[in-house]
């Protein structure tokens, strides 16, 4: 493994924990805009505030941190990146700003038109954010972001077969996570009426989830053929992990075996994204850009490692505090 | 950064006056106040320091200089005024045990707050704009960093659209807070029933 394998290993760690934890942040979101009226949704979105709140926006330190390894240590494939897929990368910031935002001031708004209004912009937000960073995947996996500053199209780039499937997988995904997690949230609360309703859409989204990556096979085959034929070449060993761990999550849904169910989701969503990387590897960018070509300097890649562990050592015990704090804080509640 | 023509108006090193508010009009700056040796003593520490004239830059280097000079002006105004309110109340509790009587301390404070937002505001136009046309001094302009991406303009319009909605609202939020003292601080937990 060379250095710069290394680097951008952590990162894709990273990217991982962004997908696990800010994905079930922003699947919590899409529930809360599905959970209908405003009388008939409220004990359901008084679970999701409940979960959520106490983590609240944190988990984007997760998008903030990937961001600056890749502009740091991958100059070369953040700027063609950044450049052409602007569009929607900007769309997801704002739909970030959006969330947050709205988040913070419903709680401290009590008029109902109010209410409503943020509460609509913090799920509509919580929709279309995941889907435009999976877009953002599907313009980088079908080799639509040429090397340079803004040599792509930017609004194909984007707007293709791959980037909907990559858009599409990312919202169900999250809410997927979100309702899994959720479930073992509205027991601890108590509601167990409220966690059978959590585990009925686990188990719906899992199974348009899995429809919807099988239909993607067929896309990719036509859309991405580089990254279909990585897919079932080297990464099929991971791509057949996230199927298993998927069918046991369903499974252990089934069995209301809600703690184990969290585990092999989150294994599930996470062989997804090792899957792409594997299916991808050596390139940075498809077709052509591979890690070596896009590292920044031995120094530069140096420096950036040691950092990565000195920050780690201090962000890390503090993440972990941060979630079992919340985690018992559920617990005490009767 | 600051523009002095006062001292030495001449290309070149120069012992510099410090000029205090003013306008940079017809190459010159107009109805300044000026410190002499303000400048050299400011940059170099030695009343005789040599600093770089404006005059010397060509004027296609030159960042938009009245911009620069004001907001430096204020910036260090704020910074002083800020320095000497907070002496104000060191020096009155040491010598009399207690806060200063006078109500232009407590109207003062009452701005204070105002005043540091602006004194931090005023020192990011003097890195930013006193930079241009640079991005990064003397190697990048910034004409040659923007990307080259068709729409970037429309980017801008929404950046600033959005940030003024959600200046409006958080005005608004901190007035209902303001005026409603039961309701809680966003953020914070709400006690579990």
């Amino acid at each position: 493994m060379t250095l710069a394998e290394v680097v951008l290993g952590v990162m894709f760690v990273g990217l991982i924990a962004y997908a696990l934890f800010g994905g079930a942040d922003f699947g919590a979101g899409i529930w809360d805009l599905l959970a209908g009226g405003t009388r008939r949704g409220a004990p359901q979105r008084a679970v999701i505030e409940h979960a959520i709140g106490p983590v609240w926006e944190a988990n984007h330190v997760w998008l903030i941190f990937v961001l600056v390894v890749l502009w740091t240590g991958f100059p070369a494939g953040f700027t063609p990146v950044a450049s052409t897929l602007y569009v929607p990368l900007t769309l997801a910031a704002f739909g970030m700003i959006a969330r947050g935002a709205a988040f913070a001031f419903r709680k401290s708004i009590t008029t109902l038109p109010m209410r409503r209004f943020l509460g609509a912009a913090f799920a509509v937000s919580s929709l279309v954010t995941p889907y435009f960073l999976g877009a953002v995947v599907g313009g980088v996996a079908s080799g639509r972001v040429p090397q340079g500053i803004a040599k792509g199209d930017v609004v194909t780039s984007w707007v293709n077969p791959t980037s909907t499937l990559g858009g599409v997988l990312a919202v169900l995904t999250c809410a997927y996570l979100a309702a899994v997690f959720l479930c073992l949230d509205a027991l601890h609360e108590g509601r167990p009426e409220l966690a059978e309703g959590f585990r009925r859409r686990a188990l719906g989204t899992a199974a348009v989830t899995g429809l919807v990556g099988l239909a993607g096979l067929f896309v990719l085959r036509a859309d991405a053929p580089q990254l279909a034929d990585g897919l079932f070449g080297r990464a099929l060993p991971v791509v057949a992990l996230s199927v298993l761990a998927g069918l046991a999550s369903i499974v252990l849904l089934v069995l209301r075996r809600y703690a184990l169910a969290r585990v092999t989701s989150s294994v599930a969503v996470a062989a997804i994204l090792l899957g792409w990387a594997a299916a991808q590897y050596p390139y940075v960018l498809l077709p052509d850009l591979t890690i070596a070509d896009a590292a920044a300097g031995e120094a530069t890649l140096v420096a950036m490692l040691v950092s990565l562990i000195i920050g780690s050592c201090l962000l890390v015990p503090a993440l972990v505090y941060l979630y079992r704090l919340f985690q018992r804080a559920e617990r005490i509640t009767p | 950064m600051q523009s002095n023509f006062a001292a030495a108006f001449g290309v070149g090193l120069a012992v510099i006056a410090l000029a205090v508010g003013g306008i940079f009009l017809n190459d010159r700056l107009q109805w300044a106040l000026e410190i002499p040796y303000g400048l050299s003593i400011l940059v170099t520490h030695d009343p005789d320091g040599q600093v770089i004239g404006l005059q010397s830059v060509p004027p296609d280097l030159r960042p938009p200089v009245n911009v620069v000079h004001l907001a430096y002006n204020t910036m260090v105004g704020m910074g002083s005024a800020l320095m000497l309110l907070a002496l104000w109340l060191g020096w009155t509790w040491w010598r009399k045990h207690r806060m200063p009587g006078s109500p232009w301390f407590l109207r003062a404070t009452a701005v204070s707050g105002v005043a540091a937002v602006v004194a931090m505001e005023t020192g990011w136009i003097t890195t930013e704009v006193g930079r241009q046309p640079f991005i990064v001094y003397g190697i990048l302009r910034t004409a040659d960093a923007v990307s080259p991406a068709p729409g970037i303009a429309l980017g801008f319009f929404a950046v600033a659209a959005i940030y003024a909605v959600l200046t409006v609202l958080t005005v608004v939020v901190l007035r209902r807070l303001a005026r409603s003292h039961d309701t809680a601080a966003p953020q914070e937990l709400e006690p579990v029933p």
